[in-house]
């Protein structure tokens, strides 16, 4: 259905709207109505932040409904779960258990259909965040086949995404897929006489990565200096041997002792248990000197350990910034990371750690609406240019699937599938040349390379001129198919065809000049077909420009 | 462990060999910085993400260090008998190879390739007194994987601008090359610091070669492609709305710029008679830049650095199932990409070397090791002054002198040191080593000997 119908039928309805594309001059309102302050377009820039890309629909729900109450709708809806999905499509599949690449690509398969058709956009696209901070990969050996547990994982983010910063940090250090892939899962106490150390990985990076980082911060993100203006490191190698033991003693949720290996579904996704003769029981120091006394279990010390960690100073500052720099800007202000900061630190209730507060502030915040500047917004997660793209136009896979499973040779990034536990970028690159000229983070442009950037133009394009590239079932790409109904039916209007696609894919940020540009195009493509020529190449022009790859 | 007989075994192989006829002989390179026309140099950096094990790669064989060995390593320890032998010239006592290794042992024995013991982020010379002490400067966040592969790849990290000094020695030495805009380095295995100056960028490709633009070619017979490609490229000249759009367009324009003319040259490249290893991904990275120097001179290039990557080596479990795969890709991947650079008959013109973030704990945490320091690494190539050891090999001993707690052995050669030997051969003069190597004057040797 065409925007203008859609429109006209809201109202018929008793609904009320502001004139398409309007800059939010509100109207009559009947009997109990949402408060309607926001234009198409407003509505359009904020889905591009909130969801995977927005849709007609979504762009007259979030109208209708505004800001406040639609985050309300969406924190309200349920999980849509990949591990229940990916299970009955490895059970239709039927798979041998030698099939480990069609079983990953299937996995992957899940991902792209909960993120394009899901319900629970916005808990997704926080989930997205977060499975970029607290990593875990595939491309790690002892995870290369667990499809189900990385599934999993994914859904357990998506479960906390609204929750509590602690539970989430709990939850994730006792997942089997995170034991295996910073192997804290079979970590045992220290062994003297045979030079064994507990291992230290996991003490590190949940530090150094899931929690607090390397450098003292303030309030607002930036670094605490000393008197010699020098950074001050949170933590030294002697708090790492100490963490390292308290993450001692654990192993998959099912098995029967320590020291054993074997696995099966279960253990990939029930959290780990401990087994106390191999956990370190002796006195600890944490950070800031804090003592957790001998003789505690490992589920106590572990308690003790993450609580430690959860009322650092630093916790605020560093998971807010992330998140502001992953769902909204690249560069946030000190203020605007500031003000997330203390509703980080207190929801207003007394608590701490409440993400959907944080989320919320995030999206809701006076700079974040304001969206202004040139150094503004970020350079968008390659994955997002595709779920923006297949979204707006309902893509259908061949099969009925979507598959792009070989994004990380064509975009540099697949999901929960990173080089390492650093993810596929780090939020404070600064790409060389004039981005750090002008000092400002730019974290995507660090996979942004000349050979990047010329296969993902290209696979665009495969998208949207529904090219045959080779197919199968277990291929690593389908074929994609995409609706423009919509669109073809303003073919003959250049300018209503390239208004109608600013919206839907750019939030109406589309500058003038790259506006007649496109139009010209249209104009000058001759109308003898049913227009899909013309539809083609307005979309493809704009998902492959400039100004798309950055959502602002 | 008889520490004194250790010591005195382990001296600086460096001085024992034939450093300074090295140091000497590029003497005569000071100021050489425009080099003759059928002058070429290649320096290939192949990255080992993670963190190598590296004193499971070499490992002394003699009975006492051996045993030291043993003791520190217990059950990560490669068993004596494993071990492939190697005979280095003058280094005292023996030696050998991991046994995933035979590749390297050959080319070592051949005099194709140098060890370089021990080799780490260091500032000053460092001491276990001093490191204890904390009265040395000390590279940042030493044990931190991206801090360290930033610190290997630039030297000097704490300043707002990082670069490499890969990236360094570009700026230095950009003129040499031809002006088809293409960057003196090139990277198969993404951006990173260490091909980064202050002008100069690493140029992108993929191991599978460089992609064209489809359906965008502004000369195509077609007037749709004509129209859109017109299009495509007025967006990428249009007054930029943001700074990020801004720079999109350029690295979209750069890529443009040359994948034509890569795309070519490499198409006219007669294929190599050396296969490199299938299904490893260092082969496959090694094979597209073996093509690329196949058309130096098409390209105009003289000076061309490298930058190639091999992941996974962050063994904190499994380490004995995991190490010996890696180690057998990389030593594979080395030996064909020697034999094509022979095939190709420009040996002596490339080294290549490896680099990684740091070495690894000796001890065990029960199934791998955790981050350590310092570690070897390998120099190859027909101007290395092969089969020796450089540097000093480290005392294999927990809570020894080197220990900086749990066998993370504090490094007796700067990394530094490391490059400013290669950066020599490259062509850098003794003031451009200096500028390059930012902590090389805190060292006495500045050149380690391992290149002719």
């Amino acid at each position: 259905m065409l925007r203008v119908a859609a429109l006209f039928f809201a109202i018929l309805l008793g609904m009320t709207a502001c004139s398409g594309g309007g800059s939010g001059g509100s109207t009559q309102t009947t009997a109990e109505p949402p408060a309607l302050t926001i234009s198409e377009t407003e509505a359009a820039r904020f889905l591009l932040r909130a969801t995977f890309g927005p849709t007609e629909e979504s762009i007259d729900n979030l109208v209708l409904l505004g800001y406040e109450s639609w985050l309300d709708e969406q924190f309200a809806i349920p999980t849509t779960l990949q591990l229940a999905k990916l299970t009955a499509t490895l059970e239709a599949a039927n798979l041998e258990a030698n099939q480990g690449n069609a079983k990953r690509l299937r996995r992957v398969d899940t991902w792209w259909d909960v993120v394009v058709n899901g319900e629970d956009q916005l808990r997704q696209r926080v989930a997205f965040a977060l499975s970029q901070i607290f990593v875990i990969s595939d491309e790690e050996a002892a995870l290369r086949n667990s499809v189900l547990g990385i599934a999993n994982y994914n859904d357990l983010l998506a479960e906390y995404a609204f929750g509590n910063y602690r539970e989430l940090l709990h939850a994730v250090t006792l997942n089997p897929m995170m034991g295996d892939f910073l192997s804290m899962r079979r970590n045992e106490k220290a062994d003297p006489e045979n030079n064994i150390s507990p291992d230290e990985n996991y003490a590190r990076e949940v530090m150094q990565l899931f929690s607090i980082g390397l450098w003292e911060l303030n309030l607002d993100g930036t670094r605490k200096l000393d008197e010699d203006e020098q950074p001050i490191p949170t933590f030294t190698y002697y708090e790492i041997l100490e963490f390292a033991r308290v993450y001692t003693g654990w192993n998959y949720g099912n098995a029967p002792r320590l020291r054993f290996s074997r696995r099966n579904a279960e253990s990939e996704v029930i959290p780990m248990t401990s087994f106390e003769d191999f956990h370190d029981r002796d006195l600890k120091y944490l950070l800031g000197y804090e003592l957790i006394p001998a003789g505690l279990d490992a589920p106590e010390d572990m308690n003790a350990a993450l609580d430690n960690i959860f009322n650092h100073a630093n916790v605020a500052p560093f998971i807010s910034k992330q998140l502001i720099q992953h769902l909204v800007t690249s560069n946030p202000s000190p203020e605007y990371v500031e003000r997330i900061t203390t509703i980080f630190e207190d929801n207003g209730s007394g608590e701490r750690g409440d993400l959907k507060r944080v989320v919320q502030a995030i999206f809701l915040d006076e700079e974040a609406l304001a969206a202004e500047g040139f150094t503004f917004g970020k350079l968008k997660d390659p994955l997002l240019k595709v779920t923006q793209l297949w979204r707006a136009f309902e893509a259908e896979g061949e099969f009925g699937v979507l598959r792009f499973g070989d994004s990380n040779n064509i975009l540099g990034q697949r999901p929960l599938g990173a080089p390492s536990v650093f993810n596929f970028f780090r939020p404070d690159y600064q790409h060389p040349g004039e981005l750090q000229n002008m000092g400002i983070n730019s974290p995507a442009f660090e996979i942004l390379t000349e050979s990047l950037i010329t296969t993902s133009t290209n696979v665009l394009a495969d998208f949207v001129y529904g090219a045959r590239t080779r197919t199968g079932k277990n291929a690593a790409r389908h074929p994609v198919l995409l609706d423009f109904t919509d669109e073809l039916e303003l073919s003959d209007d250049p300018e209503g065809l390239v208004d109608h696609v600013n919206l839907l894919l750019m939030g109406g940020l589309m500058s003038d000049e790259m506006k007649a540009v496109l139009i010209e195009n249209v104009t000058e493509t001759p109308l003898d077909d049913d227009g899909t020529r013309r539809v083609q190449d307005a979309v493809f022009l704009t998902v492959s420009s400039p100004e798309f790859s950055v959502q602002r | 462990m008889k520490r004194r007989e250790f010591l005195t075994r382990s001296i600086q192989a460096a001085l024992a060999g034939s450093s300074m006829t090295a140091t000497l002989g590029h003497l005569s390179l000071v100021n050489a910085m425009v080099p003759p026309a059928d002058d070429y140099r290649a320096l290939v950096c192949v990255f080992l993400f993670g963190g190598n094990d590296s004193y499971n790669m070499v490992v002394p064989s003699g009975g006492l260090e051996y045993e030291a060995y043993a003791d520190a390593r217990q059950s990560l320890a490669v068993a004596a008998e494993d071990l492939v032998s190697i005979n280095p010239l003058t280094t005292a006592g023996t030696f050998g190879f991991h046994p995933s290794a035979p590749e390297l042992a050959d080319l070592f024995n051949d005099n194709k390739l140098a060890v370089a013991a021990n080799i780490g982020a260091l500032v000053e010379p460092t001491s276990r007194t001093s490191f204890e002490n904390g009265n040395i400067e000390l590279p940042q966040q030493l044990f931190s994987h991206n801090d360290q592969q930033k610190y290997w790849q630039s030297l000097n990290t704490n300043v707002a601008k990082p670069t490499g000094w890969a990236g360094r020695m570009a700026d230095l030495l950009e003129g040499s090359n031809g002006e088809t805009g293409l960057s003196m380095n090139v990277t198969i295995a993404g951006s990173n610091l260490w091909q980064t100056g202050s002008a100069t960028l690493p140029y992108s490709i993929g191991a599978g070669g460089v992609q064209t633009l489809k359906g965008l070619n502004s000369a195509a017979s077609g007037e749709r492609e004509r129209r859109r490609a017109d299009a495509f490229n007025a967006m990428l000249t249009s007054s930029p709305t943001s700074a990020f759009g801004q720079e999109f367009a350029r690295v979209q324009q750069r890529s443009i710029n040359l994948a034509d003319l890569i795309a070519d040259q490499i198409a006219d490249v007669p294929p190599l008679e050396t296969q490199f290893p299938d299904g490893n991904p260092l082969g496959g990275s090694l094979s597209m830049v073996a093509r690329l120097i196949a058309a130096r001179e098409a390209l105009g290039m003289k000076r061309q650095t490298f930058f190639v990557s091999l992941g996974g080596w962050d063994t904190h479990s499994d380490q004995l199932e995991r190490q010996p795969i890696l180690i057998s890709r990389l030593s594979q991947g080395l030996h064909a990409f020697s034999q094509a650079m022979e095939e190709l008959g420009i040996g002596n013109e490339v080294t290549t070397f490896t680099a990684s973030d740091f070495g690894r704990t000796l001890t065990s945490n029960g199934d791998g090791s955790d981050h350590g320091w310092g570690g070897h690494q390998l120099i190859m190539g027909g101007a290395v002054n092969g089969k020796e050891i450089y540097g000093n090999m480290p005392i294999i001993e927990i809570e020894g002198p080197q220990d900086s707690g749990r066998g993370r052995i504090i490094p007796t050669t700067a990394i530094d040191q490391m490059g400013a030997t290669l950066a020599s051969w490259f062509g850098l003069g003794a003031s451009e080593l200096n500028e390059v190597f930012p902590n090389l004057k805190n060292f006495s040797i500045q050149n380690l000997g391992f290149m002719r």
